[in-house]
């Protein structure tokens, strides 16, 4: 839905949303329109519902129409750049989330999940799609998607109108087979092409006063980021790119994580931790003269399934604790183990070659390049999707919950696209099946 | 106010308002209908039919709550079926055919008895008080109706036109007249209203049909019955009759679609896409050869044949040519034509969850009039409106049933939170822990709630734990070890299935059916079931975040002045609640920030 406010609100819209019949300016106050959104070429490119509110019986108090496009998230940013072509200023959808979510006070996830709960879904959806989708990529997840949409539309149309839509559960193994392969074939790709167009996020984490911003400095070879021997001294994340052996990397150092009343310090482990979520690889700093504490387990065990490296920092030191309990516990947990010291610059090449080994799998530099993690991880959660529905076919499972797979699927992609997936497999029943009484 | 408690008033007679009336009544509010007709109650205009993907569903839910639905159903059924036997629990659906004049006296019954009140007249105001709550309505005729809460369920009445081809009726459904002023009275309050528009099919005289030269199609045999409460019944004896249209009628509509209001466009208003016109159809898609058509006959004692499938706005004449092109009814005679019907509706992202509107308090909104479609969807927004206007008048918690508590959650949800562009109609696709929500758990999942709400009879709370104990008997003897695995977890393979077992573990045959099969799908479909359960509670975390009751308001910067008010009003225990009683969702985000971080800035 695009929403426009102001006195100038209805010359607005009603440049690029054209009533079948009369001007935008007579239709009645609160009635619900149909409109054809025309861009400026004068191409139609979406019917869309108009509802004009005149001020000060609205909302914002003033003139607002609301334009509710229909053909999904790419036709609803066309109509809001013609709305801003025609002179209104954007105001984002779910701008306050996003606002309170950037200042650190609520976690992304957090973010989302009351999104899904307070806001349409559909602009849950939106917030969710996060960075726009373009090129290549973009074409593949919607094929993608489309793909996955047409399956569902299929299941769950014989399921809703089982007089009208054929069983086609025969097919459907074959579509998916086909469809888990280019999923696959891209996921394993993914980690050098996400290295080589991005660059890789790399982020210190580990409790106080355990040497993380010393290594930040060894590291980029500069006096960057304040050390001292107090706990608790960094606070806001600090970002510095670099290259090592020849993948740009950005290093976030962060606040030490620890449980604190203080306010400052606290929204800083906040944003610790979420960098950490962000960040392509995570570089655990535990202290060799403290050794492996239970808080560090909690948190490798949060982080378990991540590209992980526990680093155990000041071995010039000697003692040897963190060396020691790093053995039991990197062991069966399978993360990489490097030891530095910041002060004699011991283990740093290690260090920076263990994080590159993450990305060198894979074939060539891909004809395809995906743009983040978050896009990874999605295409990966369809592809798991996609390999459950095939086999709860194989072993005989009813069409329920193999169209509830296929839909988990579906959702996943709709992550990087902000569609309706319910919404969007209808669309398909109705245009695809003549359906109905 | 004349009622011990206090008293609703329920404008309209139809399926919403019936089950608004009825919940309101029942938990002790003196209730008056007010409707165009009162001997019109719960009438059918569309097909005599109940259920189906995603309805059947509903029924059984109200059914659970301690509505009407369910058990008119099975009072007046004539034959009933089971969809999707074969597709799993989640989409398996009851559809019953039913005589409709039977329907409709069981529910003039249950009013009687439950003493709603009932006059007659057009409403044509909604009053407000200073106070800006809803006090009452006035009628064409002046005269003016006090209720502590007031509850809209107007159906397609409001502003309605009636289309036959080149005729348009100020009307509602065949022949009753339009409500006029309603409309208007709301957007003068503010309200946002939409345009829908939705079409019937043509009735045919019974007797001028040639029965025989129509395919039949037997029922099944099998026990259905919707109301937990009912003795589930065999229908084998009964058939349907169907049909198909030929080239010879698709081309009476292709010459004739230049008279289409719905392709002329006379029709202004937005239909259904689940429910095209056969000249839709037609149209869309010109390779299909035919399209099958059922007849379906209204009642044991009328003479009237709905023929479902046929649904049409097109001028009388051509729809009697396109009626005679079909097989065995060369002589048939139109008794009422198919129309097109356009009508206002309340947009309904006005509503809260409880179904009244967040700028008028005291004013519910149930049924089509929320641009839903349906008898089913009706009735179900009708029950929770008459629910909580009854909650409202006594200071109760309101109602509200969640995304995996119910269908009827999925189906307010929906309309109240996402734009809806053609008359809202329930499917089993749009519930994503449909799993969760099998018509045949309906009861284990809102019998207790009904019971709570007030609305569960002793005596059915009583066979509702006799049941539940029958439940827990089978998991018992399932999940007991036999050397081997137990037969609980061997059910998880879908070649096996309970009847299998029952040499092994004879004490099973004195379960009801419906327990076992019950039991049959927790065992077999419990991990994905539990999947589902661990996807909902994701959320429900979120809505259960507690809200500490000595809060004080003030202290959460940020909040706008409506969202301090609001808090402080109702002092919510959680932020779901919060939600419900109209907090927005930004001052929702700083609630939660607030209560989140323990921060103070
Ligand atoms: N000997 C030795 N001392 C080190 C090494 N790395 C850090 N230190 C000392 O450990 C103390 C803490 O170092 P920081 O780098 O500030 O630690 P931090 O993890 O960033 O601490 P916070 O920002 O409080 O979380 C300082 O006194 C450093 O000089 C090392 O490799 N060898
Ligand atoms: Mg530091």
């Amino acid at each position: 839905m695009v929403r426009v406010s102001g006195p100038e609100a209805i010359d607005v819209a009603g440049a690029f949303a054209r009533l079948r019949k009369g001007r935008l300016h007579d239709l009645e106050d609160r009635r619900l329109a149909l409109a054809r959104l025309v861009d400026s070429s004068g191409n139609v490119f979406d019917e869309a519902l108009v509802v004009v509110m005149r001020g000060p019986r609205s909302f914002t108090g003033e003139d607002t129409v609301e334009v509710y496009c229909h053909g999904g998230r790419l036709v609803t940013e066309k109509a809001l750049s013609e709305a801003l072509s025609h002179g209104a200023r954007q105001a984002e959808p779910g701008e306050f989330t996003r606002r309170a979510y950037l200042s650190g006070r609520i976690s992304l996830e957090e973010a989302e999940a009351v999104l899904e709960v307070v806001e349409a879904r559909s602009e849950a959806a939106l917030f969710q799609a996060g960075r726009r989708l373009c090129g290549e990529l973009g074409a593949m997840v919607r094929r993608w998607e489309g793909e996955l949409l047409d399956i569902l539309a299929e299941v769950q149309g014989a399921a809703d109108f089982p007089e009208d839509v054929p069983d086609q559960r025969e097919q459907m193994y074959g579509r998916l087979r086909v469809l888990a392969g280019e999923l696959d074939g891209f996921l394993k790709r993914a980690p050098l092409g996400l290295a080589l167009s991005d660059g890789i996020t790399v982020c210190l984490v580990g409790r106080p006063n355990v040497g993380k911003s010393s290594l930040f400095n060894a590291l980029l070879r500069e006096d960057r980021a304040i050390v001292t021997d107090f706990p608790g001294t960094t606070r806001d994340v600090l970002r510095e790119t670099s290259e090592w052996d020849g993948l740009p990397v950005t290093l976030l150092d962060t606040a030490g994580l620890r449980a604190t009343e203080e306010i400052v310090e606290a929204i800083g482990v906040l944003r610790a931790e979420a960098s950490a979520e962000e960040a392509e690889v995570i570089l655990y700093v535990v202290d060799d003269t403290e050794g492996i504490l239970e808080e560090d387990i909690r948190w490798l065990e949060k982080w378990k399934d991540r590209r992980v490296v526990l680093v155990v920092s000041k071995v010039d030191l000697g003692v040897g604790s963190g060396v020691r309990d790093a053995r039991k516990v990197a062991g069966p947990a399978g993360q990489k183990v490097v030891k530095v010291s910041s002060v004699t610059g011991d283990g740093l090449d290690v260090l920076k070659r263990t994080v590159a080994g993450f990305f060198e799998s894979g074939a060539g530099v891909g004809d395809i390049v995906p743009g983040s993690a978050r896009q990874v991880d999605c295409v990966r959660r369809a592809l798991d999707s996609v390999s459950e529905a095939m086999s709860e076919l194989e072993e005989g499972w009813t069409d329920d919950v193999v169209a509830l797979s296929v839909e988990r699927g579906a959702k996943a992609l709709a992550e990087l696209t902000g569609r309706d997936v319910p919404e969007a497999a209808l669309d398909r029943v109705f245009s695809r099946f003549c359906v109905g009484k | 106010m004349n009622g011990e408690i206090g008293t609703v008033v329920v404008v309209g007679s139809g399926h919403a308002a019936v089950e608004a009336a009825l919940a309101s009544r029942r938990l002790g509010l003196e209730t008056t209908i007010v409707a165009l007709n009162v001997a019109k109650v719960s009438s059918m205009p569309c097909n005599p039919s109940i259920g189906g993907p995603g309805k059947a569903q509903i029924v059984s839910e109200i059914d659970a709550l301690g509505g009407e639905m369910a058990l008119a159903t099975d009072h007046a059924t004539t034959s009933m079926r089971l969809l999707n036997a074969s597709k799993g629990p989640a989409v398996q659906s009851l559809r019953a055919q039913v005589d409709k004049k039977v329907y409709a006296a069981h529910m003039r019954r249950a009013l009687g008895e439950a003493g709603v009140r009932m006059v007659q007249g057009m409403v044509r105001d909604i009053l407000v008080g200073k106070d800006g709550r809803a006090c009452g309505v006035r009628l064409r005729d002046g005269r003016e109706l006090r209720g502590d809460v007031v509850v809209l369920a107007t159906g397609v009445y409001l502003e309605s036109r009636v289309i036959i081809g080149e005729k348009i009726l100020d009307s509602g459904p065949i022949g009753e007249p339009a409500s006029h002023g309603l409309s208007a009275s709301l957007k003068g309050l503010g309200v946002v209203m939409g345009r829908f528009k939705t079409g019937t099919s043509p009735r045919i005289k019974r007797g001028s049909i040639s029965w025989g030269e129509l395919s039949i199609e037997e029922g099944t045999d099998r026990p259905y019955a919707f109301s937990f409460m009912s003795k589930p019944r065999v229908w084998e004896s009964e058939v349907c009759y169907s049909t198909y249209t030929n080239e010879a009628t698709h081309k009476v509509i292709r010459k004739n679609v230049h008279r289409s209001p719905l392709l002329n466009g006379t029709i202004e208003g937005i239909g259904p896409r689940y429910c095209p016109s056969i000249e839709d159809k037609v149209v869309r898609f010109p390779h299909r050869a035919r399209h099958q058509i059922y007849l379906e006959i209204e009642c044991g004692d009328s003479d009237d044949v709905y023929l479902l499938g046929l649904s049409t706005s097109l001028p009388e004449d051509v729809q009697l040519e396109m009626v005679r092109s079909l097989p065995g009814m060369a002589r048939a005679v139109i008794s009422v034509p198919g129309y097109a019907i356009e009508y206002d509706y309340v947009v309904p992202s006005q509503l809260r969850p409880t179904l009244e509107l967040k700028e008028i308090p005291g004013l519910f909104t149930a049924g089509q009039i929320n641009g839903s479609s349906g008898y089913e969807e009706a009735a179900a927004q009708g029950l929770i409106a008459g629910i909580n206007a009854a909650m409202t008048v006594m200071g109760k918690e309101p109602v509200v049933l969640q995304r995996d508590e119910a269908y009827i959650g999925v189906l307010i949800d929906d309309i109240t939170r996402t734009p809806i562009r053609e008359p809202y109609r329930m499917l089993t696709g749009r519930a994503e822990y449909r799993l969760l929500l099998r018509q045949s758990n309906a009861d284990t999942r809102l019998t207790p709630l009904g019971r709570r709400i007030g609305l569960v009879s002793d005596e059915r709370w009583e066979c509702f734990r006799i049941k539940e104990g029958q439940m827990e008997t089978a998991r018992a003897l399932l999940r007991k070890r036999r050397g081997g695995e137990a037969v609980w977890d061997l059910l998880r393979n879908p070649r096996y299935s309970l009847a299998d077992f029952f040499p092994e573990i004879p004490e099973l045959r004195d379960l009801p059916s419906g327990v076992l099969s019950e039991v049959e799908i927790e065992a077999k479909y419990q991990g994905f079931i539990e999947r589902q359960e661990r996807e909902a509670r994701r959320l429900a975390r979120y809505r259960g975040k507690a809200i500490p009751p000595g809060l004080d308001v003030a202290r959460v910067v940020g909040l706008s002045k409506e969202g301090q008010d609001k808090l402080r009003k109702h002092s919510p225990a959680t932020l779901g609640r919060a939600l419900e009683i109209g907090l927005s969702p930004s001052d929702a985000m700083i609630l939660l920030a607030y209560l989140r971080g323990g921060g103070e800035r």
